[in-house]
């Protein structure tokens, strides 16, 4: 038996079927509310992911087993000695490992034919790296021939301000603790085209190359990037990792939510010598970035803001536009024996019918644009490739969002139309009516 | 006979501004099941603050109102709605039936209300209702499709459909050119004698009071007198 909320649901959808052209407005700003949410958010979501991966990629892994070795307690050089026992323990303690790889750290003048630069240098062993290889796009020569001993690979830029192409040498100058410069000679084995800001703090040399510049034994490397299947679990992996260390014999440095290179000068006033590991997440390498994902939360919070503002106060316009109208019909109903509860819960329906119609075509015409955006690859300006990380604009609607976003607005509107709705229900019916003696 | 409403020293007060004005003054009356009456009178009379307070829809300044055994004045807002769904059959002059719902869906409101089951029952009784006011062959038209005269019937359907006690009409015919007044009137008459039911119209209109068993007569809010349509001077309607 349909029981009142049957009427009260009959009543609403006839109601907004009826006023069609009152219900498509309205229904239509709430899904440009809806969907304008939703593409902010998958912009957000893009930036930070697009960010996250070519970061994480590029520059630091989702935990970092770095840390200093000093030979006397001025001296702090930006290594982890004996690294295959430290990398043994990783792969014992983390279960959640998707691979971990050791990188080497250096900063050098890099020099070519059209003019110098300096540059943080790091070795790699791009056969190992998966990740790096789906973030990097080469525009000439091939990732492969970082298999050679004196490769180098430069970003376009860096390439363009060395005056240098696949197979030129280039001239690295690296200064050492000891006040005397390294210097050596390596070819460009390929140019990748920019990604962001990160290219022009990123250039990154074969394991031989920089082992033979600093003249490191091979068991030293600069840092042991680990890859987590899930990069949620970086914290726990962290704990776990200290406590194994810490079990283990190894030295480790207090927490610190920094990158390595701000950490030189506090590590050169400290009395220690020999090794000492350093433990971070990808977080504290990229802490000198969080600004951005700060800049982006206000920036959506703003204007989500603003557009609920706008969509409450069209909401509630247009439910006292609709019980404007229908006083005589709240009047009829009462007398009919309609109670007053129903009468608010037959204009919360109706709201609540309308908010969710529109935020979910909203919803979904967002989504469809936001998948057809990033398909076409559209190309975005260098000042935002500097932060994105990337050349064209990635839009990524996560289903938490598009939930939220509909569930969200639905809600706003139901909580919009309350007030109206209460002032309907609580009409006596004799007013409603508008009868006189 | 049985009384099915009573009502006594009713005072109906508006303020306007500083101003009060009396709309009822100490109303006594009492109507007896099964009557088919008329509460006559020139506009301002009180004839429709009479009917309001009957019907539950609005509350007195003073005095008491009992329909059906129950002191409408001390009963919740909640109760007087319960009430007004189960023992009252309303009738409007301008029809008040919802624009949104069909014929059938506006006859069917009111069982829905009372929660009234299976939908097969409830049909087979709006359907019953709709062929005795002669509007079946428009069950599944809105309203605004039909003629003033054929959305009275449907009005008069809704009133009857869950059987009420009393049914309060509101210049029942005033909307109605006087070919359709006089049928809606007949077919009051008819489902008052078939059925029991007590009728309560207002109007000003000497023709529809005609056809009434009793005029009450009201002037300034207050009762001049009860009479029959010959005391009246009016020729009684078939």
């Amino acid at each position: 038996m349909p029981g009142a909320f049957g009427v009260d649901l009959r009543i609403a959808a006839l109601n907004l079927a009826q006023h069609r052209r009152r219900s498509l407005l309205l229904g239509g700003a709430l899904a440009a509310v809806t969907g304008l949410f939703v593409l902010l958010s998958a912009l957000t979501a893009g930036v930070r992911d697009t960010m996250v991966r070519n970061s994480t990629a590029l520059d630091c892994g989702h935990v970092n087993v770095g840390g200093f070795f000093k030979i006397t307690s001025g001296q702090a050089a930006p290594l982890v000695t004996k690294y295959p026992a430290v990398l043994e323990v990783i792969r014992r303690e983390v279960p959640e490992l998707a691979y971990a790889v050791p990188r080497g750290r250096g900063f050098a003048k890099m020099i070519g034919p059209g003019g110098s630069v300096w540059s943080p240098v790091t070795s790699l062993d791009v056969t190992k790296e998966p990740g790096f290889r789906a973030a990097v796009r080469i525009e000439s020569g091939s990732l492969d021939g970082m298999a050679k001993p004196d490769a180098l690979l430069l970003f376009h830029t860096q390439a363009e301000k060395l005056g240098v192409k696949v197979g030129d040498t280039v001239t690295l100058s690296a200064p050492t603790a000891g006040g005397i410069n390294n210097v050596i000679d390596l070819t460009v084995v390929a140019i990748a085209h920019d990604l962001g800001l990160m290219s022009a703090f990123s250039s990154f040399v074969s394991m031989p190359a920089l082992t033979r510049m600093y003249r490191m034994t091979d068991d030293s490397t600069g840092v042991i990037l680990v890859y987590l299947k899930d990069i949620g679990k970086a914290p726990a992996v962290i704990e776990r990792l200290r406590a194994a260390f810490l079990k283990g014999g190894w030295k480790l440095m207090d927490p610190d939510p920094n990158p390595f290179f701000m950490k030189f000068d506090k590590v050169n006033r400290e009395a220690w010598t020999g090794q000492k590991l350093d433990l971070t997440t990808w977080k504290d390498e990229l802490t000198f970035m969080s600004w951005v994902f700060t800049a982006l939360d206000a920036i959506t919070l703003i204007l989500v803001v603003v557009l609920l503002g706008i969509a409450v106060a069209g909401i509630m316009n247009v439910m006292w536009i609709a019980i404007r109208e229908r006083t005589r019909e709240i009047g009829t109903l009462r007398a009919l024996g309609v109670q007053r509860r129903q009468i608010l819960r037959m204009f919360m329906i109706e709201s609540i019918l309308l908010g969710f119609a529109g935020a979910l075509a909203g919803g979904v015409a967002a989504t469809l644009l936001a998948v057809v955006v990033t398909a076409v690859r559209i190309p975005v300006p260098l000042v935002v490739q500097l932060f994105l990380l990337s050349d064209h604009l990635i839009l990524i609607v996560k289903p938490g969002t598009f939930l939220l976003a509909v569930l969200g607005i639905t809600a706003v509107t139901g909580v919009a139309a309350l007030y109206p709705a209460l002032r309907a229900a609580k009409l006596k019916p004799v007013t409603a009516m508008g009868h006189a003696g | 006979m049985a009384s099915i409403v009573s009502v006594r020293d009713l005072t109906k007060e508006y303020r306007l501004g500083n101003v009060i004005v009396p709309a009822l003054k100490r109303v006594s009356l009492d109507f007896g099941v099964g009557e088919f009456l008329a509460v006559a009178g020139p506009s301002g009379s009180g004839k429709t603050t009479l009917l309001n307070m009957i019907g539950c829809v609005d509350t007195p300044t003073g005095g008491t109102v009992e329909v059906d055994g129950e002191q409408t004045t001390l009963l919740p807002e909640r109760a007087l709605t319960d009430l007004r769904l189960h023992k009252i059959g309303f009738i409007f002059q301008s029809f008040n039936l919802i624009t949104v719902l069909t014929v059938f869906q506006n006859v069917e409101l009111p069982l829905l209300l009372q929660r009234v089951g299976p939908a097969a029952e409830r049909r087979r009784r709006v359907l019953d209702l709709l062929e005795r006011v002669g509007i079946a062959p428009y069950a599944d038209q809105r309203p605004n499709e039909l003629s003033g005269g054929q959305r009275q019937r449907v009005a008069i359907a809704r009133a009857l459909v869950t059987g009420p006690k009393l049914v309060l009409a509101d210049e029942p015919t005033a909307n109605l050119d006087s070919v359709n007044g006089q049928m809606i009137l007949d077919l009051m008459k008819h489902l008052n004698r078939e059925k029991g039911t007590t009728f309560l119209f207002s109007t000003h209109d000497a023709r529809v009071m005609a056809n009434a068993e009793a005029i009450i007569r009201l002037a300034d809010g207050a009762v001049v007198d009860r009479v029959s349509p010959a005391e009246a001077g009016i020729a009684p309607a078939r």
